[in-house]
């Protein structure tokens, strides 16, 4: 059973006030998330906040079907298995970092006993520890964010859905987020989020779908689709018996008829390095190639 | 520098202002609406009360920076002054000053208007509804007695004001009084007996018995004379054809010092003390 | 229940606002603002005081029962706090019922405070004020009319929460639920003058009654004359009676409330 279930989903929104022209946001959106790190990518306005919307039951599709854990996204029960982090959150300011998290422990039925142990593991997690009882109003963006971040998994969420998580942090706090989030997958929880930040993508994620206009262009795993975009390859190479080392770069064609050259002209290889499309420069021709804008 | 340029505005100003064209303060008696009043600020009823009521008082001139100004109105200015009275008294009805100024100030100024009186009898009248004060009882008896030679309501309203509480204790004497001169001897002795019954004040005491005394003789010598008219169809020329034809024993003795005498032309007896002391300062 | 973290969350953030000690301050100098108001006055200056300090009481209770609920339920929304809230197994219901409960929360210690900050300031009125006869001072009466106050705050607050969800700017959410407050005082005047008006239509009479049935009749609230003036007695069925209007009348509006929230995409 997939941990979360995207099926057809569609979704338009009305142009004008009442009648007016109404334009397709999501044009049947499917998607499956098993125990894995999940990254969803794509072009602003593409839809990707708008699924995950659809996906937490804030807005209301006009088709499709959402299941997660097997069961309706509209059963509020599955909340307690699922942990949600927003785009650019925010909690009111008047309240410190403790209050907060004493709030999702109420709404999550945490005793009071258990929850001095659960916070310090959390903080000492996302590194701000001591911080707690200050007010948040103190606290810089990326702090609050990785507070946030922090209490997302204070119920131990089997399914993290992740909106941008680390749009606004500094290198560290990307470096802690993406540490946590392979931490979760070792132990069996499935992550779901969006980026903008590719490269982040490309080193985090299991599998990876690019959503274009409204549309899944591409659902794969990371290490094939770099390998299907494969355009080259840097061969590292050096004549037997010497040190120095020589390197050439052949395109795909190229590779074996020089590999053989090699052989024959009495060369060892020392590296064959695939030069390959970045999961960016993926994305940019797929956008393109739909006729839209980067 | 702001500074500097601040204080120096100052003197521009005070200069605009001398310069400034003078309107003339508006002192015009505006007739309000009830309507109007309780639509514009609801719930606010007592308070726009309050805020007509400072408003007439500053108009006629209660200046509260004690230079009394006195304005004076026509009768058609006082006329609206009542009307606001009515105004003010229907928005806040349990508000006692309205009723104090209409009672104890007005009528000076209207005197020898019957008709507006009357209506600001009936003001305070419907003020005696909601206000338990000894006051409006009385300026009711006061502008009947006084002003509207209305003896008889005038009396019946000023013993209202007697018997309540707060009421200064030379009213229950006044009350006999009126009742006396008006020829309901009876009932001023009721009166006067009841009042000596409830009366706690040893001087108190002592005047109400003297009048108490005065008025029985009066109510006798009321009655002895209707007899003698009954009988003989004429009023008796004094008092000692009351005692030759036997209506009465002898005459009395007026407590007050006086004597009583008939009246020819009302045919009542009364008598030349007045129910006041003679010889010695009133009350 | 599940609303109360929400609840309490909701009032640790409307008491801690500026707002809040903002709207305290502002009692203090309306009650030195009615003494000064109440020199004026020639004869009871006492009443004529009271009368200033508790229409401001009155009203800035109005104000605060309809800007504390939209305010919090707009920060939320637009600042997306709702996604995070609604991202956790709490119903729509219970959020909703959380916001209001909190700000209620949030009305009654504005009006706890408040009491005494009246009660005191119309003390202090009476023993500045230079009268013949003095003017008694009940303080239980007034925290009656705090107690009603309070009352009139839970209905009006449920309106507002309505507003909130209803319109999509934050002043229009305000400026509607005071102009509803308004129009609930005028309600009692409007009826009373017009069916024993001649010159109003019979259609525009049915049509006055219905609207005075159906719009929230706020002026029952109203006992500021009862605190005023010894003579006035309210009957314990009439308290008991509006208890049950407000009982009533708010759960309808925070039923309507949450079926509209329920549809409504964030």
């Amino acid at each position: 059973m997939a941990v979360l279930s995207v099926r057809n989903l569609q979704k338009s929104y009305k142009k004008g006030f009442l009648k007016g022209e109404s334009v397709k946001v999501l044009k049947g959106v499917n998607l499956e998330v098993n125990r894995e790190i999940f990254g969803f990518i794509g072009p602003n306005g593409a839809g990707k906040t708008t699924t995950i919307k659809a996906i937490m039951g804030f807005i209301f599709p006009d088709h499709g079907e959402i299941r997660v854990f097997g069961k309706l996204n509209t059963d509020v029960s599955v909340k307690r298995k699922v942990g949600f982090l927003p785009e650019r959150p925010y909690v009111p300011l008047s309240i410190t970092g403790k209050e907060y998290l004493d709030f999702c422990a109420d709404v999550y039925g945490i005793p009071y006993y258990e929850r001095r142990k659960k916070y310090l593991k959390l903080l000492e997690l996302v590194e701000l520890v001591g911080v707690e009882e200050r007010k948040l109003s103190s606290y810089s963006k990326g702090m609050v964010q990785r507070l946030l971040f922090a209490a997302t998994l204070l119920n131990e969420p089997e399914l993290l859905i992740l909106d941008e998580p680390m749009s606004g942090l500094d290198p560290v706090g990307r470096s802690i987020i993406a540490s946590v989030i392979r931490k979760l997958k070792e132990e069996g929880k499935a992550v779901f989020y969006s980026s903008h930040i590719i490269q982040d993508v490309e080193r985090l994620s299991d599998r990876v779908a690019i959503i274009v206009g409204g549309e899944i262009k591409l659902v794969d795993s990371v290490s094939s689709l770099i390998s299907k975009f494969i355009t080259g390859y840097t061969v590292v190479y050096r004549k037997v018996g010497e040190s120095s080392l020589l390197s050439k770069e052949v395109n795909r064609q190229e590779l074996w008829p020089f590999l053989e050259k090699l052989r024959k002209e009495g060369y060892e290889i020392v590296e064959v390095e695939p030069k390959s499309l970045s999961l960016e420069d993926i994305l940019v021709s797929f956008i393109k190639g739909s006729g839209g804008t980067v | 520098m702001a500074l500097f340029l601040i204080a120096l505005s100052y003197p521009v100003m005070e200069k605009a202002t001398s310069l400034k064209p003078k309107a003339e303060g508006n002192s015009e008696v505006y007739p309000y609406s009830y309507e109007r009043l309780i639509l514009t600020f609801p719930t606010l009823k007592p308070l726009i009360s309050d805020l007509l009521y400072m408003q007439t008082c500053y108009l006629t001139g209660n200046d509260v920076f004690n230079r009394w100004k006195e304005r004076k109105f026509s009768r058609k200015e006082w006329k609206t002054i009542l009307h606001n009275v009515k105004v003010m008294t229907r928005l806040d009805p349990y508000y006692f000053d309205p009723y104090y100024f209409v009672g104890s100030y007005v009528p000076w100024k209207v005197k020898d208007d019957r008709e507006f009186l009357e209506e600001i009898n009936n003001v305070l009248k419907s003020g005696m509804n909601y206000v338990e004060d000894w006051r409006l009882p009385f300026f009711i008896g006061f502008n009947y007695f006084y002003f509207m030679d209305d003896k008889v309501k005038g009396a019946r309203y000023l013993k209202k004001a007697a018997d309540m509480e707060g009421a200064p204790y030379y009213l229950k004497l006044l009350v006999p009084r009126l009742y006396a001169q008006s020829g309901k001897y009876q009932l001023a002795v009721i009166e006067t007996a009841q009042e000596l019954k409830r009366a706690k004040n040893e001087v108190l005491k002592k005047q109400l018995e003297k009048r108490l005394k005065a008025l029985i003789a009066l109510r006798d010598l009321n009655f002895a004379l209707e007899r003698y008219r009954k009988v003989y169809g004429r009023c008796p020329a004094s008092l000692r054809e009351l005692v030759e034809r036997g209506f009465i024993s002898e005459i009395p003795q007026d407590p007050y010092g006086g004597e009583f005498f008939v009246d020819k032309k009302s045919c009542t007896v009364w008598t030349t003390s007045n129910l006041r002391p003679v010889n010695t300062s009133s009350r | 229940m599940s609303f109360w973290p929400v609840a309490k969350l909701t009032f640790k953030e409307s008491v801690k606002e500026r707002f809040f000690i903002g709207m305290l301050l502002v009692e203090v100098l309306l009650l030195f603002l009615s003494y000064y108001l109440s020199e004026l006055a020639a004869g009871d200056s006492v009443k004529v005081g009271m009368d200033f300090a508790l229409a401001f009481y009155f009203f800035l209770t109005a104000l605060f029962a309809v800007m504390v609920p939209v305010s919090t339920l707009f920060r939320d929304i637009s600042d997306k706090f709702v996604y995070l809230i609604l991202s956790k197994p709490i119903k729509r219901e219970s959020y909703l019922a959380g916001k209001y409960f909190g700000s209620l929360m949030a009305l009654a210690l504005f009006l706890f405070a408040s009491f005494f900050i009246v009660s005191v300031g119309v003390l202090g009125i009476s023993h500045f004020a230079r009268l013949y006869v003095p003017h008694v001072i009940v303080v239980e009466r007034i925290f009656l009319l705090t107690l009603s106050l309070f009352l009139m705050g839970a209905l009006l607050s449920a309106f507002s929460t309505f507003f909130s969800i209803l319109f999509t700017s934050q002043t229009l959410a305000t400026v509607v639920g005071f102009l509803l407050f308004l129009s609930g005082l005028e309600l009692a005047s409007v009826k009373e003058l017009a069916l024993s008006s001649d010159y109003v239509s019979p259609f525009n009479k049915l049509l006055i009654k219905v609207l005075y049935y159906f719009f929230p009749n706020f002026s029952l609230y109203d006992l500021k004359a009862y605190a005023v003036h010894l003579q006035l007695s309210v009957s314990s069925l009439y308290f008991a009676l509006i208890v049950l209007y407000t009982l009533l009348y708010s759960c309808a509006v925070l039923l309507i409330s949450t079926w509209l929230f329920n549809r409504r995409e964030l």
